[in-house]
């Protein structure tokens, strides 16, 4: 399930113990209107009662017509921060008061948002395998309005998995075979003298690349850009690394990085995957995608 | 409950703490809830609210020591301890409801989590409950219907997690009290009722109030000062009877001793012979205010009674208990009528003169009764004597001596009904005719707001009734001989001619009709006392006075054979399962109203859609829009212009009608190629 609509069939209520101490309140009330024979007192016993039966009605109605959803979150390296977005979205135009989100392994939250709004839950997660991370399961539950009766929805996992990139290894040279090669050695690793400027970010920059300073400003998201001379072509393979499959898998994703950083044209070649060399923006985000799920 | 659902793994979000406004308008809320008590507090409760209420300022302000488990319980013992004194017992309404004032109170200097407030506001519930139990009039019931809506508020704002918007939290706990209205109405009509209360009535349900003496002594006291609290209100099934046939019999007195008039024990509740015409039967309906007394008032002469009534001395009626609340009681009379006591010695008994003192006035006596031949004839000379002898009707007569009746006879001559009906009923036994006084009241005022008629305290009234061959008793009145206004027009159209200084008896009715019609203003403000009269009665008959027989009688009509619990309650869940239901259609069908600006919106985003471009939940209008130039850079022109048309009527707050017409232009002149869909990577 990509989003979870709230109905009555995935929302419960149960009274809270303020609701099963206000129904006994309510019972000795009705004894004393029962004993003294007062109108008043029945009425104002029943008047009671009934407005608890309609902020049950309210109860259910501020939850009904909420979906549930994760939104599109970008690819974070191994034993990163993994942010991603819970969108509550509106399917019924209605204000909503006092929600409670459940997000498993985050704290709590209550919110209110309007009729025409879309509420957005920022959370995040230390993520620590590579892969496809399978966001939490969420339940969305109220008190509101009286705090007598509590409802939640069943709670779900969405259908949403964010991509999780190899964590890099230490820097490694590139293959022996591409050492001699002058243009690189003299560009140093993420060298500040090769920083030719700010460019708009493009889907698929690196997230290191990404200039934090200036987004802060909220001046929307820019990436750096590196220029350099004129580059090789760079091909990687499996055989130019040894170790342990996780190492070797860390050390290509370090290459492919770096490859991108210094805008080398650079390709894949693995052992049933082959990547055609390139240095376009979606060379970077296409090899590590398919490093991650190796 | 909180662990209950810990076990099945669902999250119940945290409690919130409540702030110091929320603790505020707790206070408040308390206050509102307890202000009809207040007066009935022993005045130590005062010191007490400053003591709780300072410490809990402190608690808030300094972080001075809250009082522990050990402390609060000694307060406790301390103020049950005083209460004790104060009341006698800790048991019974007014020593609960101070009880429970002081547990509240106590209850705030242990406030610390939410559990707590929400105990204050069920506690501020009770006690305005508890009210009720005093009284039940409209205003207190409109009040409290207020407060419990505050109290609502209060319990939606402890509850609230943002906990902004007081205001909206009001309307909204107002509205839903609103709806709950219905089936609060179905509830009370129809939840079954126990006649009398669960372990009896209790018996400090009714304080002391007051009503007509039993017993009437002329001139003991020189000032008639009669309230206008009103006795009892009357609806009338048919005719209205005129002013001169309105005599509301109370008591009959019998026995004379010592210049006091008393009701007779010997001939309580014998049986009378009564004949009367069916045509000449009025029915109606008495609503008698509490007088913690039996006495009930029926019009001359009552026929037919309620099962609930019993007779008591002359064809009166008593309730079988005390009337210590309002009562409805319907009754037929019928005017004129034949009646008379069924055993021979009540007439003896009406005919003892035994303690009538004074030599002159048995003379007087036989003198008036040589002039007029038979004893029907004595009567009318008896009130021709006081027509033409000056006798004056006065609200402030001289005290009388040691031989009352001599005394009003022939010296004075100067009283009230009571001095008439006294002296009147004393003339006929000197004479030996039988004769008795009746007291109880004469008259009334209609209230044309509500269409039924207001007796009061002011219109009581003494009369004679008089006992002759082959008639019975008939009623004589010996005031309207001399003060006919005061049977007319009441005591108040009485005290004005006398302030304006008129002769009693001497207008004419036209004239007095023009002297007494009333302004503009008094005639308005009349009108809208009578209409508040008018409201206050029939939430009487309507709500307080709904009961058992009101259900029994309800269900007959709607058609059930037997008005048993069991049906009452069928009936109950069926309604109030329609209701709910159609409160719930209400609620959650209602039409969605789309904000147009929204819908043009929309229709941008489809066609947006149909070129590949989708706009995700959590984006922006703006947001969406640099994606879609950045992927359609060919669009970029309408795309900006829709964006900027839509802001600026959903933010910037441009909402007339200029900017949606620009926003329609402009989504309608947006029509992408549909050929060219982009190819998203993915």
């Amino acid at each position: 399930m990509d989003e979870q609509c709230l109905s009555r069939n995935n929302l419960y209520m149960l009274p809270t113990r303020h609701g099963i101490l206000f129904s006994l309140v309510l019972l000795s009330m009705l004894l004393v209107a029962v004993n003294y024979s007062n109108s008043l007192a029945y009425i104002m016993t029943f008047i009671l009662f009934s407005t608890v039966l309609v902020s049950m009605l309210y109860t259910h109605r501020n939850l009904q017509g909420i979906c549930l959803s994760y939104g599109d979150s970008k690819p974070v390296f191994a034993g990163n921060l993994l942010s991603y977005t819970l969108v509550l979205r509106n399917q019924i135009q209605r204000d909503r008061f006092d929600i409670g989100i459940d997000i498993k392994g985050d704290q709590s939250r209550r919110r209110d948002f309007s009729a025409n709004e879309t509420l957005n839950i920022e959370c995040s997660t230390r993520v620590k395998n590579r892969g496809w991370h399978a966001l939490p399961p969420v339940q969305v539950n109220t008190r509101f309005p009286l705090g007598l009766l509590f409802s939640w929805s069943k709670p779900t996992q969405l259908e949403k998995k964010s991509l999780v990139y190899p964590k890099p290894s230490e820097w490694q040279d590139f293959p022996a075979r591409y050492s001699g090669n002058s243009a690189i050695q003299t560009q140093s690793r993420r060298s500040n003298d090769d920083f030719s400027g700010l460019r708009q970010y493009r889907k698929g920059d690196s997230p290191q690349h990404i200039d934090w300073k200036t987004y802060a400003r909220g001046k929307g998201l820019h990436s750096k850009d590196f220029s350099g001379g004129e580059l090789p072509l760079m091909i990687f393979r499996w055989s130019d690394t040894a170790g342990d499959k996780e190492h070797r898998i860390s050390l290509l994703t370090r290459w492919v990085i770096e490859a991108g950083v210094q805008g080398i044209k650079f390709g894949l070649d693995l052992p049933g995957h082959e990547v055609a060399p390139s240095n376009d923006d979606r060379q970077v985000p296409k090899c590590l995608q398919l490093r991650a799920l190796m | 409950m909180t662990a209950l659902f810990k076990r099945f793994h669902i999250s119940t979000g945290q409690e919130l703490q409540p702030d110091r406004q929320a603790l505020f308008s707790l206070i408040l809320a308390f206050f509102l809830s307890i202000s009809p008590h207040v007066a009935r507090l022993p005045a130590w409760f005062a010191v007490l609210a400053v003591i709780v209420f300072v410490w809990r300022y402190k608690i808030i302000s300094n972080r001075v020591y809250q009082p522990g488990s050990i402390l609060r319980t000694l307060i406790l013992f301390v103020i049950m301890f005083f209460l004790y004194k104060h009341y006698g017992t800790l048991l019974g309404r007014d020593a609960g409801v101070a009880m429970l004032i002081a547990l509240t109170m106590l209850k705030f200097l242990e406030l610390k989590s939410l559990r707590d407030y929400m105990l204050i506001v069920f506690l501020c519930l009770f006690i305005v409950l508890t009210s009720f139990l005093y009284s039940q009039a409209l205003w207190l019931g409109f009040y409290l219907l207020a407060v419990v809506i505050i109290l609502l508020t209060v319990m939606m704002y402890l509850n609230h997690g943002t906990r902004d918007d007081p205001f909206g939290m009001l309307k909204r706990s107002a509205s839903m009290l609103m709806m709950g209205l219905p089936v609060a109405a179905l509830l009370f009509v129809l939840f079954p009722r126990l006649q009398g209360g669960l372990f009896g009535l209790p018996g400090d349900s009714h304080s002391g109030l007051t009503g007509m003496s039993d017993t009437m002594k002329p001139g003991s006291i020189n000032e008639l000062n009669l309230s206008e609290k009103v006795a009892f209100r009357v609806d009338f099934s048919g005719d209205v009877p005129v002013a001169n046939q309105r005599y509301w019999r109370g008591l009959v007195l019998e026995d004379y001793e010592e210049g006091t008039w008393k009701e007779s024990r010997d001939n309580y509740g014998i049986i009378t012979d009564v004949k009367y015409s069916v045509y000449d039967l009025i029915e109606y309906t008495i609503l008698q205010e509490a007088s913690n007394q039996k006495w009930v008032f029926a019009l001359d002469i009552p026929i037919f009674k309620p099962a609930n009534l019993q007779w008591g001395t002359g064809r009166t009626l008593r309730s079988i208990g005390v009337l210590r609340e309002r009562q409805q009681q319907t009754i037929k009379s019928a005017n004129p009528y034949f009646f008379e006591d069924m055993i021979e010695n009540v007439l003896t008994k009406n005919l003892d003169i035994t303690s009538v003192s004074g030599p002159r006035v048995a003379v007087l006596a036989d003198e008036l009764y040589q002039q007029s031949g038979s004893d029907k004839e004595y009567v009318k000379t008896i009130l021709a004597y006081f027509r033409d002898n000056e006798f004056i009707y006065s609200l402030q007569p001289p005290l009388l001596g040691e031989h009352p009746i001599e005394d009003f006879m022939l010296n004075t001559r100067k009283g009230y009904c009571e001095h008439f009906a006294s002296s009147f009923t004393m003339m006929m036994r000197l004479s030996g005719i039988p004769a008795r006084v009746v007291i109880g009241y004469q008259g009334g005022e209609w209230n044309e707001q509500g269409d039924y008629m207001i007796v009061r305290q002011s219109d009581a009234h003494a009369w004679s009734e008089v006992w002759l061959e082959k008639e019975g008793w008939r009623r004589v009145d010996p005031t309207s001989a001399v003060a006919p206004e005061r049977i007319e027009y009441g005591l108040s159209a009485v005290r004005q001619l006398v302030a304006e200084g008129r002769e009693l008896g001497s207008l004419t009715d036209e004239k007095l009709k023009v002297m007494l019609k009333m302004s503009l203003l008094t005639q308005t403000l009349r009108d809208m006392t009578m209409l508040w009269d008018g409201v206050n009665t029939r939430w009487y008959k309507w709500v307080i006075g709904f009961g058992k027989k009101n259900q029994t009688s309800m269900l007959k009509w709607l058609g059930f054979k037997q008005a048993n619990w069991t049906n009452m309650i069928i009936l109950l869940v069926v309604l109030v399962s329609m209701v709910v239901s159609i409160q719930a259609w209400i609620l959650f069908h209602r039409r969605k109203v789309v904000d147009p600006a929204i819908r043009q919106y929309q229709k941008f985003c489809h066609r947006l859609m149909r070129i590949g471009i989708t706009k995700f939940p959590y984006e922006g209008p703006v947001a969406f829009a640099e994606r879609a130039v950045s992927l359609r850079p060919d669009l970029k022109s309408p795309v900006v212009a829709v964006t900027e048309a839509y802001i600026d009527i959903k933010y910037a707050g441009n909402s007339g009608t200029l900017q949606q017409q620009k926003l329609v232009r402009a989504v309608s002149d947006f029509k992408p190629d549909n050929k060219r869909r982009v190819e998203l990577y993915d």
